[in-house]
């Protein structure tokens, strides 16, 4: 199979789970450090409520150690890694020419509901991956690779609610 | 002597440190998007057991992950005590991952794949990014009620080799049975659902059974 940036097909799945594995092997012997997505946008919202309530923030058990010791809440590696996240999603989607506005949804459901699911499941996904301490990638890929009982159990337990749900809103998707 | 990690951050200092995350984060996100992940449908498609997109790529990224780690660590190029392996909280993650699961369906996206959509102009993506910054800020509001259950039942670097006392090498072997299994489950369901498609495009069916072909997992 013929690998091309400029591809319009997506690539091979088991292909790029090989490569998000190799990257974190990469990233571990390069930084002592895997990846994540939902610590940094845990420090971008407590930059945000920090700039309203500093003294809240400051305060809060949940966010209180991301300005440990004067430290600025962005200054930190999962902020550097999701900044390079946005880029090299953005590279790839503009090269296989998927960058354009649209509401991805299914063919019986509206853009409302469409936009208003997605903002609901993105409220869920945040309790849920504060309450586990990460999630899909930090604690899924990561945590899973280092075989962590606790990993394990979410990506289960993901799985699980995923299964759960999906009758209730099939119209979105089916 | 082990070599790895080489703390390349530390070695070169702030601002270039910060690069090197930079980097490792743009092959994440370029990768994310290559597998199809910056559309929701793609991502959800596995609970309707139509595409195991998701599923193949996760358990692939774990599997080399985990064999990767276990090959460096034996041949002492990575030191893996350096490594920080997630620690468990039973219930917290358990719980967490229910609803975050919940949130998966609903919202169509994981927090990685929300970025790597949104930035590509689906607003869909973007609008699951702001709900994600207002569930986090809900969950800090709500802290304090919630932090004796957030620290309950820890278990600190708990690993499955370390808890059953086995060697990591049948960890490896026994995720790799599971992942080959569920492999083999999506691709026969793909197959199912490619051939009931291919059936309805068909304008003239020959010989269409009566009732629709059930999927035989």
């Amino acid at each position: 199979m013929p690998i091309r940036l400029r591809d319009r097909e997506y690539w091979n799945p088991y292909l790029v789970g090989v490569a998000l594995g190799l990257v974190v092997l990469l990233a571990f012997l390069l930084t002592g450090k895997g990846i994540g997505a939902s610590g940094a946008m845990a420090r971008l919202t407590a930059w945000g409520t920090h700039l309203v309530a500093p003294g809240w923030t400051e305060a809060n058990g949940n966010f209180k150690w991301f300005f440990h010791d004067h430290a600025h809440p962005l200054d930190y590696w999962l902020v550097y890694l999701l900044v390079g996240t946005a880029i090299g999603g953005l590279v790839s989607g503009i090269l296989g020419g998927r960058n354009r506005t649209e509401v991805l949804r299914g063919p019986r459901a509206g853009r409302g509901l469409r936009l208003g699911l997605a903002f609901a499941g993105g409220i869920l996904a945040g309790v849920g991956a504060r309450l586990a301490r990460g999630c899909t990638s930090g604690q899924g890929i990561v945590g899973g690779g280092l075989m962590s009982v606790g990993a394990w159990i979410f990506l289960m337990a993901v799985f699980a609610g995923g299964f759960a749900m999906a009758w209730f809103v099939r119209r979105q998707w089916t | 002597m082990t070599t790895g990690p080489l703390h390349l951050q530390d070695l070169i200092g702030m601002p270039l440190g910060a690069l090197v995350f930079v980097a490792v984060g743009f092959l994440f996100g370029f990768l994310l998007e290559r597998g199809g992940f910056g559309d929701g449908r793609n991502i959800v498609a596995v609970l309707y057991l139509r595409d195991f997109r998701v599923p193949k790529v996760m358990f692939s990224a774990i599997l080399t992950l985990m064999a990767g780690a276990y090959l460096l660590g034996a041949l002492r190029v990575l030191d893996l005590t350096a490594i920080d392996t997630p620690h468990t909280w039973l219930l917290p993650q358990l719980v967490g991952g229910l609803v975050f699961g919940f949130g998966f369906v609903i919202g169509g996206y994981c927090p990685g794949t929300a970025v790597v959509s949104a930035v590509n102009r689906k607003l869909d993506g973007l609008a699951y990014l702001a709900g994600l910054v207002v569930g986090i800020a809900g969950f800090a509001v709500a802290y304090d009620p919630l932090a004796d259950f957030y620290n309950s039942t820890a278990r600190g670097a708990m690993t499955f080799p370390g808890w059953l006392g086995v060697n990591p090498g049948w960890v490896l072997l026994a995720a790799a049975l599971f992942a080959f299994l569920f492999f083999g489950f999506g691709n026969r369901m793909e197959a199912y659902w490619a051939r009931k498609a291919a059936a309805s495009a068909d304008p003239e069916p020959a010989a269409k059974p009566a009732t629709p072909e059930e999927p035989r997992p």
